[in-house]
């Protein structure tokens, strides 16, 4: 916390360099936030853009009473949904890399080989999967990133989400069970 | 209402905290879903923009006085106005009265001038007044 508002203040007194410090630590996390919520590249890229800049024009409310990528998460998350509402809830799904290994029927050994095969399979899993997590709601796939990858607590996302914590623990309970039921029935049915 | 019991959330905790078997695989997914796609140089155009930004942002609002100034400049610009074109809208035969009871020393009038065209968003028309 007292790093966070050391750095707030830093960017506040117009210090060289600190706000380019500041979007380097937290670029990632918002990335996340707003790539999961509108789910569209170079939306994503201004929406991002678009964060720094209101942060860096309201970062004197900061008042350290959360952590400062709690507060960030905020702005993204906020503009995010407002980006989307903008468009009429109707994100753009960039299509995942390839469709073709969506269902497992499709699936066959491109070679004979055990150790290629095993390999084709892992990759064939992989790209189930990516279909699969692409094709969740935004919000479910958001909670699963900020809780997987950026780690945050149940508390933490609640706070940039505006969501009850039972509320996101029934998301990820339901999303992670069915991402294991999609693992389970498409390696069940591989030959 | 909550889809699940505490001990099923504990499990599936659990789960995932070993990191095995499908529960590897879907973090692993996750991982590799959507990499950050932000160039290296982003947070440093983002800072230079931010910059550039406030220091082209626009000037504060008028403050109260000033508010007040433009609106008596608009007055005595419509009552100027309306006596030139023949039409006397009032304000104009007041402001003459004002002046022929109160007259202005002629050294305030290019003070006077000047704080009216700067109210009224104009050029100063006499460089000299001290405003």
């Amino acid at each position: 916390m007292d790093q966070d508002q050391a750095l707030a203040a830093a960017v506040l007194r117009g210090e060289p360099g600190a706000f380019e410090r500041l979007v380097q630590q937290h670029q990632r996390l918002v990335w996340h936030i707003v790539q999961r919520t509108v789910r569209h590249t170079e939306d994503t890229r201004d929406l991002c853009q678009e964060t720094f800049l209101r942060v860096h024009t309201s970062l004197h409310q900061y008042r350290g009473e959360s952590r400062l990528g709690t507060w960030i998460a905020r702005v993204a998350y906020s503009l995010a949904l407002r980006h989307l509402e903008r468009r009429g809830n109707t994100a753009t799904i960039e299509p995942p890399a390839s469709d073709e290994a969506d269902t497992p029927t499709q699936w066959e050994p491109a070679t004979p080989t055990d150790a290629v095969e095993a390999q084709v399979a892992t990759q064939q899993t992989q790209r189930a999967l990516h279909n699969a997590i692409a094709r969740l709601e935004p919000l479910p796939r958001l909670l699963l990133t900020l809780y997987h990858l950026e780690e945050l607590a149940i508390g933490e996302i609640a706070q940039i989400t505006h969501l009850p914590e039972g509320t996101i623990k029934s998301h990820l309970f339901r999303s992670r069970k069915q991402l294991r039921g999609l693992l389970e029935a498409w390696q069940g049915t591989r030959p | 209402m909550n889809a699940f019991t505490d001990s099923e959330w504990l499990a599936q905790e659990a789960a995932f905290a070993a990191n095995r078997g499908h529960e590897a695989q879907i973090l692993k997914g996750l991982k590799a879903d959507a990499p950050m796609d932000l160039s290296a140089s982003f947070a440093a155009e983002v800072a230079a923009l931010a910059l550039h930004r406030r220091a082209t942002a626009a000037p504060k609002a008028n403050s109260r006085f000033e508010n007040w100034l433009s609106l008596l400049a608009a007055c005595l610009l419509v009552g100027a106005g309306g006596a030139a074109l023949g039409f006397d809208t009032g304000l104009g035969t007041a402001m003459r009265a004002a002046l022929d009871a109160h007259p202005v020393p002629d050294f305030l009038w290019p003070a006077l001038a000047a704080l009216l065209a700067a109210s009224a968003g104009l050029p100063n028309p006499s460089p000299k007044a001290p405003i």
